[in-house]
């Protein structure tokens, strides 16, 4: 938990260099926060980083397979696919995808969680019910499936895929943090804080807000790993992003059709994906354990245990 | 207890129906069925004609209404695609979807439970490191990739497994265990969390204390108080095969149960059918959840039904 309290420059990166030593000497959050760097500069300078544009087509280099292979070459070092586009450049522009809808989706249902469950907890009584009934109900819904046919009638695009898979989790979000708060309005500096009169808002921004601070990013770069899932499988299945954007997911669809003659225009997207969401798991996983002690006798504790009821 | 389901039955309902709002909502108000269902060279007239055909002429409410209360005498409407009542075929292809997800859910839960297990006699041994990295490339790989690249290994390269469809045994190998895969990582990597607490519990120390056998310890005190972590984590993964998973795994498999009719509804944009499949799950989402929380608290001798929620 960050204390609440603003502290020193000093202080401060006293407290930064001991998170970087932390790290250094974890090797699975090393690697995590690796592939993170590395996606992010992908994404950022896919132009730059990409040998070819990943929509020219060149139908005289059609299929041509990965470097180490017979007939393949260093021009195209992951190969070509059946419109002669590299692979390579493919995947580094498919970055930009996978990491904005995560960010997108999360953001969004990060910000509307958290205000439902401050709501929920803060109010408590009759309110707290309610909004948790809705938010039990809607845990019940049957997620990918309703994600599909929400896609499927209104019509797949960029903002409709963040929308909907915001909407599958911005209650976890709600949960957690209505959990937090009822937590955080038993402590006694709290309680102390109500009786000498400060105001709701105070006590809200002042002194619980900080407690929710590091298991909330926490619960965001773990939610994060599972919107890359679902946005990969909704875009394999045709309902995610559409061409001519590039997504990782829909390059496996693609891709499928050649899975005997070219089995390469599946394999890289593929690992693609695992890396990142392996990636980023680690580092959720690194992040509890490093945000709360009592963790910290489970070095590897689990990355993936707090279920959103779907899987890819 | 009675009370008890009867309230639990009554939330299941408003769930179902909830549900059948949302899809309700989604596609009358913001999307335009009729247009999703005509041909691009369709006329005002055919619009007409098919609008009225399925009653999108009349009041919203009206409608609603009168969807919902066809959608409980279970006439969900017939299918565009296939011209009969789209119920018919949900429950046709249900079979094959039910046989999947109970093979891959049975596979992934033992699996990850055994694995759990064995991690958690020595966390940070090598054992222990190799299960937490199986469980979370489990959790992290993508089912739809998985699939086709086990296609590609064991289909083609070994002609071990078909590569598609359905019919004997050998069909099912491929896509229960591609659906267990997450289900195995996350069962394992919950279990093991767990189970390491419970060694570190006062009544599992009390037993050690009173000479009990580390078999028995491990097997019996332990896993006991871990099996419940385990069976609320475990519940929400056969929905999550059910509602998710399956409509992966069948569309790589052609394995031909509702999932992949799902799927194929919406190629045709036969959106009756769609909603059927939605209406289906829905009900055995909400039944699974049932379950869940009653065995719940049968292992949990904390929890009393009556005041639970």
């Amino acid at each position: 938990m960050s204390s609440a309290r603003p502290t020193g420059n000093r202080d401060r990166s006293r407290r930064a260099a001991g998170w970087a030593i932390r790290i250094l000497r974890d090797p699975a959050a090393l690697f995590g926060i690796l592939v993170l760097l590395l996606l992010v500069a992908a994404a950022l300078f896919a132009s730059t980083i990409a040998p070819l544009d990943p929509n020219k087509q060149d139908l005289g280099a059609r299929l041509l397979p990965p470097f180490y292979a017979e007939g393949g070459s260093s021009e195209h070092v992951l190969g070509t696919d059946q419109l002669g586009r590299d692979v390579f450049s493919r995947i580094i522009h498919g970055t930009r995808i996978s990491l904005t809808i995560p960010l997108v989706s999360v953001t969004l249902a990060g910000i509307f969680g958290t205000a439902v469950g401050l709501l929920s907890g803060y109010s408590g009584g009759r309110a707290d019910t309610v909004i948790m009934r809705i938010v039990d109900t809607l845990f019940s819904f049957p997620g990918l499936l309703l994600a599909l046919t929400i896609l499927a009638v209104v019509g797949p695009s960029f903002w409709t895929l963040a929308i909907v898979l915001s909407l599958r989790i911005w209650m976890v979000f709600a949960r957690l943090t209505r959990g937090l708060v009822l937590s955080a309005r038993e402590a006694e500096y709290v309680e102390a804080a109500e009786l000498v009169g400060a105001s709701p808002t105070r006590i809200m921004m002042r002194h619980i807000a900080p407690n929710l601070t590091a298991p909330l990013l926490t619960l965001a770069v773990l939610e994060s790993a599972h919107v890359i899932l679902s946005e990969a499988a909704l875009s394999f299945l045709g309902l995610g992003i559409q061409p001519p954007q590039t997504s990782w997911g829909l390059d496996v669809a693609i891709g499928r059709q050649y899975v005997f003659s070219a089995p390469w225009l599946i394999i890289f997207p593929g690992i693609a994906i695992a890396v990142a969401v392996l990636g980023i798991n680690l580092l959720a996983s690194w992040l509890r354990v490093a945000a709360d002690p009592e963790e910290s006798a489970k070095r590897f504790a689990a990355a993936a245990d707090a279920p959103t009821g779907w899987s890819e | 207890m009675g009370r008890y389901l009867l309230k639990r039955l009554s939330q299941a309902v408003l769930v179902v129906i909830s549900v059948m709002v949302v899809v309700f909502v989604v596609t009358r108000l913001i999307g335009d069925p009729v247009a999703v269902m005509l041909p691009l060279e369709a006329t005002e007239e055919n619009r007409a004609i098919l609008e009225a055909q399925l009653g999108l002429d009349r009041p919203i409410l009206v409608q609603l209404g009168h969807y919902i209360v066809d959608a409980v005498q279970l006439d969900l409407g017939d299918s565009l695609w296939q011209r009969r009542p789209a119920i018919d075929i949900v429950l046709e292809r249900l079979p094959p979807t039910i046989v999947l997800v109970v093979a891959g859910f049975v596979l992934g839960v033992l699996l990850g439970v055994v694995i759990g297990v064995v991690s958690s006699l020595r966390p940070g041994g090598w054992v222990d490191r190799a299960a937490v990295t199986l469980g979370l490339l489990g959790v992290s790989l993508p089912q739809f990739w998985i699939g086709l690249m086990f296609i590609v290994f064991f289909s083609v390269g070994l002609g071990w497994f078909p590569t598609s469809g359905s019919g004997g045994i050998e069909f099912l190998v491929l896509p229960a265990v591609v659906l267990a895969l997450p289900i195995v990582g996350r069962i394992a990597l919950v279990t093991r969390s767990s189970m390491i607490d419970e060694m570190n519990a006062q009544h599992v120390k009390d037993a050690v204390a009173r000479g009990v056998s580390r078999t028995r310890i491990v097997l019996v005190h332990a896993l006991k108080g871990a099996g419940i972590a385990t069976l609320t984590i475990a519940g929400w993964e056969l929905i999550g095969a059910l509602a998710g998973g399956a409509v992966v795994v069948e569309t790589v498999y052609a394995w031909p149960g509702i999932g992949f009719t799902a799927m194929q509804a919406i190629e045709r944009h036969d959106i009756i059918l769609v909603q059927a499949v939605v209406f289906v799950v829905a009900i055995m989402v909400v039944t699974i959840n049932i379950i869940v929380d009653i065995t719940y608290a049968m292992l949990d001798p904390r929890v009393k039904l009556d005041r639970a929620r």
